[in-house]
């Protein structure tokens, strides 16, 4: 071997320990300051897989969020609640969510929001998959849904700083040091201001082919639910939107049938539709639409046939 | 195979070791069979219409070499017409034919003829233009033909220019396929760090720029004209982290091997004037378009009405060539509008402004990337249509700007600001802040570390196909 080649390997060999080196160092950093957040959507998220002992828990992307207020649905169905909806997940992180929760404690009451383009096939719903990265470690039982994200996850995943890519602002910006600058939400629920008042209603989105790994995740979620005698209601709230196609081809109402939860489809109320001061932007409601949607859902969940704990259910299906 | 995928940095590495590990016989074969496996990765199916135009050009390029006369224009014409067929076949057909049948529509006619659904061979764009080249140089008698087929193939396929460019020329790249290379140490680093700092460019700067850039383009009917513009200059940074990454990768990988590619881009948006910019910019393909079509036409040695049309058509086409839209058509248009406008603004300036030297150094600078903006909006949108409306709402609309999520707003600013700098370090070679080349080597390591982690903390990994892909 030339000197040349020895003198590049070693020097390469030694970058390459120097990358590690810091990759560990800045990695270990980040996981402890991703766990001590205080504020923001990560300490919500932990709070969601690692900490809460709620009896009811809201699952969903932001509109799950910004939607569902625990106090008022404490109130009503006299169940602590939180809200572990997070912007710009879907159907994989509330599986995940659940199977970290099932792992931990068994609540009484799950409520699943789906939003109209739930099972749409895309591959951003893949690429967020990467909120979920933080939590691998810890919890071994969402790691086939982390590894849809791509075949070359587990490579990737040697990195400890990768799982933390994109994060470092944010982390810095909820820590105890600033925490009193930016939102708490102890409950989980973000409110959201803002009206539509004077604007249109968006157009409705057409018919897609759904996705038949959202499907399965979906159906695995009744199923996780049924089997623990989980009392599961799936609601669409409501959308600033005129849409003509039902939700992704009727089929969640049936499997919602299937494994005895209970399915509410708010899209098109026209209590909502016909008020646009209830709404922030065309996907969300604002904090007075909340009020507004979680108070009727609430006394919707009481009047509701059927909404009855699913184990009871499993014995009338199995005689 | 995307250059910032996982697949690429096993691939490279294995590649190059084994370039060097066998006797230099086999190398050419080596790189082929690697390169056909690079192109192979997207659509393997698509390597025969590869194959094709290597056979007509390698064949072209023999019959154009022992014809004379009326002959051997024939073979150029038909090795032109051939190759050109391909790519108008997979690229533009679809877009002629849906302005036929728009134009038969208008006219009350029926039009037979259907759209065909055909996906665009990844690099068709570019290995056609290095094909032509080719052909032309040959009958130019300025290149030898070559007469190795498995050395012409690998000058089309060669990996790292295959898809995106450089469009390379056979004067440069036909011999150094043939020479022996040795390993050399700094050639390997300087050929690393390339890549490094175009992997940076391409997913910390060009992807983390895409999100903001796509939320608001994507949107542009519900943002204001201050996010519109900001969106604009944003993109202005994405096409050219995007594509000038991918050539510093392209670039760097084939230094590692001892190849040297053309430089593609240097510093565009330093630029004082448009025609200083087309200097900057795409090089590889600028100066294709002045050696084959401008030049060809007259280019600047004919009457000054004669210049204008010569520099409207090469930029026209220019357009065309990066997509079968008319948006491309028309950004393509301007660029050559503001050229003819610069001739005849430098003819005002060289009499009244001298003095103002310096000033023009800085406002030019300023102004042509404002210019050069301006046409990007066209480059970006959908249809002219979107284009007017944008451009109607960055000068009349001025409520609030979106930023989207704040961290990766301040990430896309912090990038850019790289950018810049390096940019200006190396336009006035600073020395003191060229870290990558610094004296110091705690300066220059600790530059490599910081960048590779600056990826690793920052970069967009979804990001995806870098922009000239589509083309």
């Amino acid at each position: 071997m030339s000197r040349d080649v020895k003198r590049f390997f070693i020097k390469l060999g030694g970058f390459l320990l120097l990358i590690a080196v810091l990759d560990l160092a800045l990695g270990n950093l980040m996981r402890h300051l991703y766990f001590r957040q205080v504020s923001g959507v990560f300490y919500q998220s932990n709070h969601a897989f690692n900490e809460t002992r709620a009896k009811a828990l809201i699952f969903g992307s932001s509109r799950a969020n910004h939607h569902y207020i625990p106090g008022i649905l404490e109130d009503s169905l006299e169940l602590s609640c939180f809200n572990a909806g997070r912007d710009g997940q879907g159907i994989f992180y509330s599986l995940a969510l659940q199977r970290a929760i099932l792992g931990r404690y068994k609540p009484e009451l799950m409520i699943l929001d789906l939003n109209l383009n739930e099972f749409l096939e895309d591959s951003e719903s893949y690429d967020r998959l990467s909120a979920l990265l933080p939590y691998l470690k810890n919890h071994p039982e969402i790691k086939d849904i982390v590894r849809l994200k791509s075949r070359t996850e587990n490579i990737r995943m040697i990195s400890q700083v990768y799982p933390f890519n994109g994060t470092l602002l944010t982390l810095v910006a909820n820590l105890p040091l600033f925490a009193g600058k930016t939102k708490k939400a102890p409950d989980g629920y973000l409110p959201l201001y803002g009206s539509m008042e004077g604007r249109n209603p968006g157009t409705g989105i057409t018919g897609h082919p759904a996705d038949p790994v959202k499907v399965k995740c979906f159906e695995e979620f009744l199923e996780n639910a049924a089997e623990n005698g989980i009392r599961l209601v799936v609601a669409v709230s409501p959308y600033y939107a005129d849409f003509q196609d039902p939700l992704t081809h009727g089929f969640p109402e049936e499997l919602c049938l299937k494994y005895g939860a209970v399915f509410l489809d708010y899209s098109r109320e026209k209590e909502f539709l016909d008020h646009p001061g209830l709404f922030a932007d065309v996907f969300h409601l604002n904090d007075a639409g909340a009020n507004r949607f979680t108070e009727k859902l609430a006394m919707d969940l009481k009047n509701v046939p059927g909404m009855e704990k699913n184990d009871q259910l499993a014995d009338k299906r199995d005689p | 195979m995307l250059f910032n995928s996982f697949a690429f940095l096993v691939f490279f590495p294995a590649v190059t070791l084994l370039y060097f590990v066998l006797p230099h016989r086999w190398r050419w074969l080596h790189l082929l069979a690697a390169s056909c496996f690079f192109y192979m990765y997207f659509i393997p199916v698509y390597i025969l219409i590869l194959l094709v135009t290597i056979v007509i050009d390698y064949s072209a390029g023999l019959l154009i070499h022992q014809s004379t006369g009326r002959k051997k224009s024939l073979f150029l014409l038909i090795s032109i017409i051939s190759t050109c067929l391909v790519l108008f076949v997979f690229k533009y057909f679809n877009f002629f034919n849906a302005n036929f049948e728009a134009i038969a529509s208008f006219f009350g006619l029926d039009y037979p003829v259907k759209l065909v659904n055909i996906i665009l061979p990844v690099g068709l764009s570019f290995h056609t233009f290095q094909s032509l080249s080719y052909v032309v140089e040959v009958y130019r008698g300025k290149q030898l033909p070559e007469r190795h087929f498995g050395y012409y193939s690998l000058y089309v396929m060669f990996y790292p220019q295959l898809v995106a460019g450089p469009i390379e020329r056979p004067q440069n790249l036909l011999h150094q396929l043939r020479e022996k290379h040795s390993f050399e140490y700094a050639r390997a680093v300087s050929g690393l760090k390339l890549i490094l700092w175009g992997m940076f460019k391409k997913v910390v700067v060009a992807d983390r720029l895409a999100v903001y850039v796509n939320a608001v383009y994507n949107n542009q009917a519900e943002h204001s004209g201050a996010s519109l513009a900001l969106a604009t200059v944003f993109f202005a940074f994405q096409i050219y982290c995007d594509f000038s990454g991918y050539s510093d990768i392209a670039i760097g990988s084939a230094r590692v091997m001892g190849i040297d590619l053309m430089t593609n881009f240097r510093w565009p948006y330093l630029s004082r004037s448009i025609a200083e910019f087309w200097k900057r910019w795409h090089i590889s393909l600028s100066t294709w378009f002045r050696d084959y079509v401008y030049i060809p036409l007259g280019g600047n040695r004919v009457s000054n009405a004669r210049l204008y049309f010569n520099l409207m058509i090469t930029f026209l086409i220019s357009g065309l060539w990066h997509g079968a839209n008319w948006t491309f058509v028309a950004w393509g248009g301007i660029n050559g509008a503001y050229l003819v406008s610069g001739i005849w603004i430098n003819k005002l300036l060289s009499k009244t402004l001298v003095s103002l030297k310096t000033l023009q150094g800085i406002a030019g600078i300023a102004v042509c990337f404002v210019l050069v903006c301006l046409t990007w909006v066209y480059f970006r949108a959908s249809s002219i249509g979107e284009a007017h409306e944008i451009l109607g709402k960055i000068f009349t609309s001025h409520n609030s700007l979106f930023t989207g999520p704040v961290s990766g707003f301040i990430y896309s600013l912090a990038g850019l600001s790289v950018v810049i700098l390096h940019d200006i370090t190396e336009e006035y070679r600073i020395e003191s802040l060229r870290f990558f080349s610094h004296g110091s080597s705690w300066v220059r390591r600790t530059a490599y570390a910081a960048t590779v982690m600056a990826i690793m903390l920052f970069g967009v990994f979804d990001g995806g196909q870098f922009i000239y892909f589509q083309f």
